[in-house]
C-alpha cells in the first residue's frame, strides 16, 4: 500500500519533471527565436536607411514612390511595412496616399489579404490591422467577411478598427456597425472612438442610427455626435427627446443644446416637462454646469 | 505513531498533487487566454487612444502614508501619463513624515476650499485639500490616520469622475497603463465592474524622472525571488482566474473600478488587512446576489512598476499581513463557500482558496514535519521526506516555468537570453527554502488572524534613486 502510494507520487514527479523540461526548451527556443527576429529586424532597419531617407525626401515630389531595389526577404518586408503603417498613421493628404500606393506597390497589401485567410487567429488579426494602416480599399470587402465570422472580442473591434480606416463608402461602414452591433455589446464609446478613425462623411448614418429601433445604436450615434454635435441632426434629436426611449432623452437634449439647436434655458424646460422638475433637478445641474463650460 | 506521521506525510503530498493540478488547470486557462492577450497588445492603436475623446475620464486615487522618500517620483509618473482626461488625488493618511510637506513644496500647493463632503461613503473627515491652478489635474488631500481603507474612501468622496484607479504611492505606472485598462473597460462598459492591472518588480530597473527606462532583473536575492513569484501569480494565476470571471484578487498597487459598484458595496472596509480583495469580494456577491451581468477583468499589459521588499523582516511582516488577510477575507465570505448561488466564486474561487491558498501553507509544514518525525525513527525511510520535498519542487517549478513562458510569449519585458537563464535558475532556487519559508509566514500570519491581530506591520520605503541602478553610479 505505502510503496504504491510512493510509486504514484515518484510517477508524478517524472510526469512534471518531463513537463517542466519541455516549457523550458519551449521557453530558451522561443527567447531564442525573438532575439533572432530583434536582431535581424535591427540590421534590415540599418540595412534601409538609405531608402528611408529617399522616401522622406520625395514625399512632396509628384513622382511615384519606388519600391526598395532587390528581392526583399519576408521579415526585410515585414520591417518596411512597419515603418511604413507608421507613417501613414502619422501623415495625412498626398504624403499619405503616395505612401499607400507605395505598398500596394511593394505587394504588402497583397500579402496581409492573403495572410487575412490563414487559419490561426492572431496571423488573421495582424493582417486586418495592417490592411487598416494601410488604408486599402480592395481589402474591406475581405475585412468585412472576416467581421461575420469572428466572435466577439478583441479581434472583432480591431477588425472594425481596420473597415473604418479602409472604407470609402458609407455603405462598408454601415455594414460594419451592424455587424458590431448584432453582438448587442454596448460597447458605444469604443464604437464611436473606431468610427472617428474613418475618413467617410457619417452624416446619413448617424441619422439613421439615431431612428433605429435597437437602443444600442441609438446610443452609439449619440456618443458619436457627442464631440461633433453640429452635423444637422436637430429632427433626429428632437424625435428621440420627445419619443425615445426615458434614458436616451438627456444625452438627445444635452445635443442639442450643445449644437445650440436649442437655448439652454428651454432645453430645462423641456427636462422639467419630461420628468416633472424635481426628480431630475440634479440633470439641470449638470446640464447648466455641462453646457456654461 | 509511526503510521500516523507516514499516514499524515502521505495525505499531505496527496494534497499538494491535487493543489498541482488545480494550479494546471489555472495554468491551461491561462494559457488559452494568452493569444487574445497579445491580439490586444500588439495590434491595439494605444497612441491614438490616449488622446481620444472617447476614453472615460478616470479618478487616480494615491492613499499615502509615510512616503517621503518615493511619492514625488510616484506623481511625477502619474502626471506624466498617456490619457486624455483625469485627476490625481492623493490621500495623505495622517503621514508622520514629511510627505506632505514634500508635496506642498514639489509642486508648489496651496490650500483650496473644497465642497461639502457628500459622503458616498464613510470615511474620516478631510483636514485641508491643497492645490495649484499650474498642475490642475493634482489634488492632495490631508487627513488624519485612519488606515488605506479610509484613505481610499475619503478618494471615493472627493473624486470627480466615474471610474476610479486605486494604486500604491510607492508604485510607478507605465505610460499607457491606463489607457490600456481603459481599452478592456471599454470593450464591455456596463458589464465590466473591476479591471485589475499587473504588477511588477522595480527593484534594479532604471528609473529616471517616475518612468522606468531600462528593465532589469534586481540584483538582491529577495526581490529576485519575488520577481519570479508575482510573474507566476500574475500572469500564470490572473489571467486564468479572470477568462473564468472568478478573480479574488484586484492588487491594491493597481486597479480599475467603477466608482458607483464601490459606491453600493459601502466602499472599502476600514481597519482591514486585504482591503484589495475584501473589495472584490465584495463585488462579486453583490452582483451575483443582484443577479447583474458584471465582470472583472484582468489586464496583463497594464503594468504597474513596485518596490519589493529587499530585507526578511519586511517581507516577512508583508507575507504575515497577506496570510491574515488571505484568512479574514474568507472568514468573512464563509457564506458563499460551496454556495451554488454565488456561481464560480462560490464554488470554485472561494473553495479553491480555502482549501488549497489558506490551508496550503499548513499542509506544506506540518506535513514534512510528519515525514520529517518519520524518517527520524527509521532513517532507512528518509527518501520518503526527499519524494516529500521533490513533488513540492517540480510543482512550483512547473508553475515557474509556465509562467516564463508566458511572459515570453506576450510580453518579452526581460530581453536579455540571461535574464531568462537567471529567472530560470532563481525559479529553481525558490523552491529550496523561498517556498518553504513564504508558506511559514502565511502561516503566522494565519495564526495572527486567530490572535485578532489587525495591524499592518513594518513597511519600510526606499527612494527610487536609491533603487535605480544608474542614479547610484
Amino acid at each position: 500500500m505505502f510503496n504504491g502510494n510512493l510509486s504514484i507520487a515518484i510517477d508524478f514527479i517524472e510526469a512534471a519533471a518531463a513537463a517542466i523540461l519541455f516549457l523550458l526548451c519551449s521557453c530558451l527556443l522561443l527567447k531564442a527565436r525573438n532575439l533572432r527576429i530583434q536582431k535581424k529586424k535591427a540590421m534590415y532597419l540599418r540595412k534601409h536607411q538609405a531608402y528611408f531617407t529617399y522616401l522622406q525626401s520625395h514625399m512632396l515630389e509628384s513622382d511615384t514612390l519606388r519600391p526598395p531595389a532587390g528581392r526583399l526577404r519576408p521579415l526585410e518586408q515585414h520591417v518596411i511595412q512597419e515603418q511604413l503603417a507608421e507613417w501613414i498613421e502619422r501623415l495625412s493628404g498626398s504624403h499619405r496616399n503616395k505612401l499607400i500606393a507605395l505598398c500596394e506597390d511593394l505587394g504588402l497589401v497583397r500579402k496581409n489579404l492573403k495572410q487575412l485567410l490563414s487559419v490561426r487567429t492572431d496571423k488573421r488579426v495582424e493582417a486586418a490591422y495592417y490592411l487598416g494602416m494601410m488604408r486599402s480599399r480592395c481589402a474591406v470587402p475581405d475585412l468585412l467577411s472576416r467581421m461575420e465570422m469572428e466572435k466577439p472580442g478583441s479581434a472583432l473591434f480591431i477588425i472594425a478598427r481596420a473597415v473604418a480606416k479602409c472604407a470609402t463608402d458609407e455603405h462598408d461602414v454601415r455594414r460594419m456597425v451592424r455587424l458590431l452591433l448584432r453582438h448587442k455589446i454596448p460597447a458605444h464609446n469604443l464604437m464611436a472612438d473606431i468610427l472617428r478613425d474613418t475618413e467617410v462623411d457619417l452624416g446619413h448614418l448617424y441619422g439613421e442610427m439615431l431612428e433605429d429601433t435597437d437602443p444600442n445604436a441609438v446610443r452609439t450615434a449619440l456618443a458619436c455626435l457627442e464631440n461633433r454635435p453640429d452635423m444637422g441632426l436637430s429632427e433626429s434629436l428632437y424625435r428621440l427627446l420627445r419619443n425615445g426611449p426615458k434614458q436616451l432623452r438627456y444625452p438627445a437634449l444635452k445635443l442639442l443644446v450643445n449644437s445650440r439647436s436649442i437655448p439652454l434655458e428651454s432645453g430645462i424646460a423641456a427636462l422639467n416637462e419630461q420628468w416633472a422638475g424635481s426628480v431630475h433637478a440634479g440633470s439641470e445641474s449638470v446640464l447648466h454646469e455641462e453646457i456654461s463650460s | 505513531m509511526k503510521e500516523i506521521l507516514l499516514g499524515y506525510g502521505m495525505f499531505a503530498m496527496y494534497y499538494i498533487i491535487i493543489v498541482y493540478f488545480i494550479y494546471f488547470f489555472i495554468l491551461t486557462l491561462s494559457f488559452r487566454k494568452i493569444s487574445s492577450v497579445v491580439q490586444r497588445v500588439f495590434f491595439s492603436r494605444y497612441k491614438s487612444l490616449s488622446c481620444s475623446e472617447y476614453v472615460p475620464p478616470i479618478s487616480v486615487l494615491v492613499p499615502s502614508y509615510n512616503e517621503e522618500l518615493t511619492i514625488t517620483e510616484s506623481i511625477r509618473s502619474l502626471l506624466s501619463l498617456n490619457y486624455p482626461v483625469f485627476e490625481v488625488v492623493v490621500v495623505n493618511d495622517g503621514s508622520q513624515d514629511a510627505t506632505l510637506q514634500v508635496l506642498i513644496d514639489e509642486y508648489n500647493l496651496h490650500p483650496m476650499p473644497y465642497p461639502e463632503e457628500q459622503q458616498q461613503v464613510v470615511s474620516s473627515p478631510i483636514k485641508e485639500v491643497y492645490h495649484n491652478p499650474d498642475t490642475p489635474n493634482l489634488y492632495v488631500i490631508d487627513k488624519r490616520n485612519g488606515g488605506k481603507a479610509d484613505a481610499l474612501n475619503v478618494g471615493i468622496n472627493f473624486s470627480n469622475y466615474g471610474l476610479i484607479c486605486t494604486i500604491d504611492a510607492d508604485s510607478l505606472l507605465e505610460k499607457d497603463a491606463l489607457v490600456r485598462m481603459s481599452r478592456v473597460y471599454m470593450e464591455h462598459p456596463e458589464e465590466t465592474v473591476a479591471v485589475g492591472g499587473n504588477v511588477r518588480i522595480a527593484n534594479g530597473c532604471r528609473i529616471e524622472g517616475g518612468v522606468v527606462h531600462t528593465v532589469n532583473l534586481p540584483k538582491k536575492l529577495l526581490p529576485m525571488l519575488q520577481t519570479i513569484e508575482y510573474l507566476k501569480a500574475f500572469l500564470g494565476g490572473r489571467i486564468g482566474w479572470s477568462s473564468m470571471n472568478a478573480l479574488l484578487i484586484i492588487s491594491g498597487a493597481f486597479g480599475l473600478f467603477r466608482k458607483q459598484d464601490v459606491v453600493n458595496v459601502g466602499g472599502y472596509r476600514d481597519g482591514f488587512p486585504g482591503e484589495d480583495m475584501n473589495i472584490v469580494l465584495k463585488l462579486h456577491t453583490t452582483m451575483l446576489e443582484q443577479k447583474r451581468p458584471y465582470r472583472i477583468a484582468f489586464c496583463p499589459d497594464a503594468v504597474c512598476w513596485t518596490q519589493a521588499p529587499d530585507s526578511m523582516r519586511i517581507l516577512g511582516s508583508q507575507r504575515k499581513r497577506w496570510g491574515r488577510g488571505n484568512l479574514k477575507n474568507m472568514w468573512e465570505f464563509r457564506n458563499s463557500l460551496f454556495n451554488p448561488k454565488y456561481k464560480q466564486i462560490g464554488l470554485l474561487s472561494i473553495p479553491y482558496n480555502v482549501i488549497f491558498e489558506s490551508l496550503n501553507p499548513l499542509f506544506k509544514i506540518t506535513g514534512l514535519l510528519a515525514l520529517l518525525g518519520y524518517a527520524m525513527t527509521d532513517m532507512t525511510q528518509f527518501h520518503i521526506v526527499l519524494t516529500f520535498l521533490s513533488v513540492n519542487l517540480v510543482i512550483s517549478l512547473l508553475f515557474d516555468c509556465g509562467a516564463l513562458l508566458l511572459e515570453e510569449i506576450a510580453f518579452r519585458r526581460y530581453r536579455k537570453l540571461s535574464d531568462l537563464l537567471k529567472l530560470m535558475a532563481y525559479s529553481l532556487l525558490s523552491t529550496l527554502g523561498y517556498n518553504q519559508l513564504n508558506a511559514y509566514w502565511r502561516f503566522l500570519g494565519q495564526i495572527d488572524f486567530f490572535r485578532n491581530n489587525n495591524t499592518w506591520g513594518v513597511m519600510e520605503r526606499k527612494s527610487w534613486q536609491e533603487e535605480s541602478p544608474q542614479a547610484k553610479s
